[in-house]
């Protein structure tokens, strides 16, 4: 805490104890002694606990409400406990009056930091429906005893019942402090010790008042003792909050502590364990930035869903030279010390590559591994197409073939003239059999780029193809046969997906070679849109590139063609 | 006059060739079919005396064809015709009971065989 910070404190403390001074000498009652001494530390002492902690976290922290709730909360207690109870004898009737009207006017803030707890905010529905409730009861508290000093009779009521809406407002915000208890996380009931400390406070004004009125008849030196022991029980709210800021204080020094355990590069899974530890957040995971698939994977390796719409977690994520690295994710209660969560945050990214390179090694084996699969399954997809198309096509004509040259043999004693046809109609069947049983294994693999290579290849290939196709290639002479293959393959595919799917007018295929890599480029005119997440063609042809240790970019806005684009090393 | 008889297949060319065969050596036929559920049709329809069903069929099985049949045309000797052979399909052609003839073994007596000259 630095010392602006505690200057503010002291600054606000002393206003205070200006405005108790000033209560004191207005109200001197020598029945309740409201100026004895002791009277008078007390009110210092409690209220400027109060307005110096306020004023500290205020000027702290200043988009969170909790520190003027604080202050105001401090202030209205004075005017609503110190001048209103002795003000109708010691000030003009009018200024009487305006004291009693905003004497219950504390009970706003404190519910209000009951509920708004840890950032003063009111959010939810209910949290305002609560203190909505309490500034409608305090209004009606302090008009009441506007009233009852002219109604007799209205204020002999009200003397006796004004603990009934009292107490109904401190069981409605009770129970929400129940239920939020009861639903929060272990790092936020921790957190939530000081709104069991308020909570406790205002049930203490309720049952002290209650007894006061409803059952026992106090002296007015027993009532005297019960409001300063509640006023000191009060002091509980700042200690809470002032203690909440020391934790914070004794986390900061388990960073340092966590650099040192950090320097010593600790072994893979150590680094969240001690995040968890420094924060003390069992529920504290770390997702790694995997670049390949730009998405967050676990240690293992597997994919992993950062909560982004989750209001109970928080994420931070971990840069180092506008790189992202990692990203933390923790309970949403700690995002509201962020100076801890940065400095720990820092120190994490100073022993994370080991973790990152875990996790991405393991996320490289689950890619392989899937990728693999694919290949396989690809591979067996096509053996059933390949043994399809045989049957479907080849087969059945050599079986008609079979047929015939079963039905000329018959023939052929009695009536040569039909044998003779039977004969040609066969022939020519059996060269159509022939010619689709190359076109199937050109398909399975083309002769000529095992004899001629790649240019050659892919040349036959353009020439053949339906959707008009330009070829301009480098003399790149001959390749390993994995990326001759993969080349090829890619064109097939290409010309497949424009003549089937794109509707293209033209594909232009380039192929060049740029020291010790093969660059493929092929582009249509079509439609574009083409997904390769989600074809299985395109799919198939990014892990056939991707096992020649080469890269495939598929750029295919909608509306603007496609372009496949595949880098293969080819040293 | 032959034996009345119904082709299912769905190669065109194959088609051709045993109608061609059929109508040498003898037989009528009265009804061809490209599918399972078109062959079930004609049979009913035309109540031959066998039916030539291809195992292979776009739509069903020639196993499950032959199945329907029995009840839809209990009469019709039914003989599976296939381009593969009988020992691609295991022991079911043994638990159907069919006869089965390997369409590159169909010939005017094969085809007696499995139909019965009797008729």
């Amino acid at each position: 805490m630095n010392r602006r910070l505690i200057l503010v404190g002291f600054i606000g403390a002393a206003v205070m104890v200006f405005t108790v001074w000033v209560a004191a000498l207005i109200n001197q009652d020598p029945d309740v002694s409201y100026a004895s001494p002791a009277d008078f530390i007390r009110r210092i002492v409690v209220n400027g606990a109060f307005v110096f902690v306020g004023c500290v976290l205020w000027a702290r922290r200043p988009d969170n409400r909790i520190g003027p709730l604080l202050v105001i909360y401090a202030f209205a207690w004075i005017i609503g406990g110190n001048l209103a109870p002795a003000a109708g004898e010691n000030l003009p009737l009018w200024a009487g009056h305006i004291t009693s009207a905003v004497s219950a006017l504390y009970g706003i803030p404190l519910v209000w930091l009951i509920v708004s707890f840890p950032t003063g905010k009111l959010v939810r529905g209910i949290d305002r429906a609560a203190v909505g409730l309490v500034a409608l009861d305090a209004t009606v508290q302090g008009a009441m005893r506007v009233i009852g000093y002219y109604i007799e009779s209205a204020g002999r009521f009200w003397s006796r019942y004004y603990p009934v809406p009292n107490g109904v407002v401190a069981l409605f915000v009770l129970c929400i402090v129940v239920i939020r208890l009861r639903r929060a996380s272990p790092v936020e009931r921790r957190g939530l010790t000081p709104v069991w400390v308020a909570s406790g406070t205002l049930a203490l004004i309720f049952i002290a008042s209650g007894i006061q009125t409803l059952a026992i008849a106090l002296t007015s030196k027993q009532a005297y003792a019960l409001a300063s022991s509640l006023d000191y029980a009060s002091m509980l709210i700042p200690i809470a909050y002032g203690t909440g800021l020391l934790r914070l204080r004794s986390r900061r020094a388990g960073v340092g502590k966590l650099i040192i355990e950090l320097s010593d590069q600790p072994a893979p899974g150590k680094l969240r364990e001690a995040l968890v530890r420094t924060l003390g957040d069992p529920s504290l995971e770390l997702a790694f930035w995997f670049p390949d698939a730009q998405s967050y994977v676990d240690l293992d390796g597997k994919p992993f869903h950062v909560p982004d719409q989750d209001p109970a977690r928080a994420i931070t994520v971990l840069e180092r030279g506008g790189e992202r690295l990692a990203a933390i994710v923790f309970d949403a209660t700690l995002a509201e010390a962020p100076e801890l969560v940065a400095s720990v945050g820092a120190a994490a990214s100073l022993a994370l590559d080991n973790e990152r390179l875990h996790a991405a090694v393991r996320a490289q084996l689950e890619e392989v591994r899937a990728s693999r699969q694919r290949i396989i399954e690809a591979a067996d997809d096509e053996r059933r197409r390949v043994e399809r198309n045989i049957h479907d096509g080849a087969q059945q004509r050599l079986m008609a073939l079979s047929l015939a040259l079963r039905r000329a043999q018959r023939k052929v004693a009695d009536d040569v003239g039909a044998a003779e046809a039977i004969i040609a109609e066969a022939a020519a069947e059996l060269s159509i059999a022939v010619s689709e049983l190359r076109e199937l294994a050109r398909g399975i693999h083309p002769p000529i780029l095992t004899d001629d290579g790649l240019g050659p290849a892919l040349q036959a290939l353009v020439d053949r193809s339906s959707p008009p196709a330009r070829l301009a290639i480098d003399p790149i002479g001959r390749l390993t046969p994995a990326v001759e293959v993969t080349a090829y393959y890619m064109a097939t595919e290409a010309l497949t997906n424009a003549a089937r799917y794109a509707n293209a007018s033209e594909v232009s295929i380039d192929v060049h070679r740029d020291e010790e890599v093969l660059i493929v480029e092929i582009r249509d005119d079509g439609p574009g849109g083409a997904d390769p997440s989600k074809g299985s063609g395109l799919r198939g042809l990014a892990d056939r590139v991707a096992a020649v240790g080469g890269h495939l970019h598929v750029d295919s806005p909608p509306g603007g063609g496609t372009r496949l684009t595949a880098t293969l090393p080819c040293a | 006059m032959g034996a009345r008889l119904v082709v299912v297949d769905d190669s065109a060319e194959f088609r051709a060739q045993i109608l061609a065969l059929l109508v040498e050596e003898g037989y009528e036929v009265v009804g061809v079919a490209p599918d399972g559920r078109s062959a079930v049709a004609v049979v009913a329809r035309t109540r031959p005396d066998a039916v030539l069903l291809d195992i292979q069929l776009p739509d069903t099985s020639g196993f499950d064809v032959a199945r329907e049949l029995k009840h839809a045309a209990p009469d019709a000797r039914v003989i599976l015709i296939s381009s593969r052979e009988a020992a691609d399909y295991g022991d079911r052609l043994v638990r159907a009971g069919i006869p089965f003839i390997a369409k590159n073994d169909v010939s005017g007596v094969s085809l007696a065989a499995a139909i019965g000259t009797d008729r």
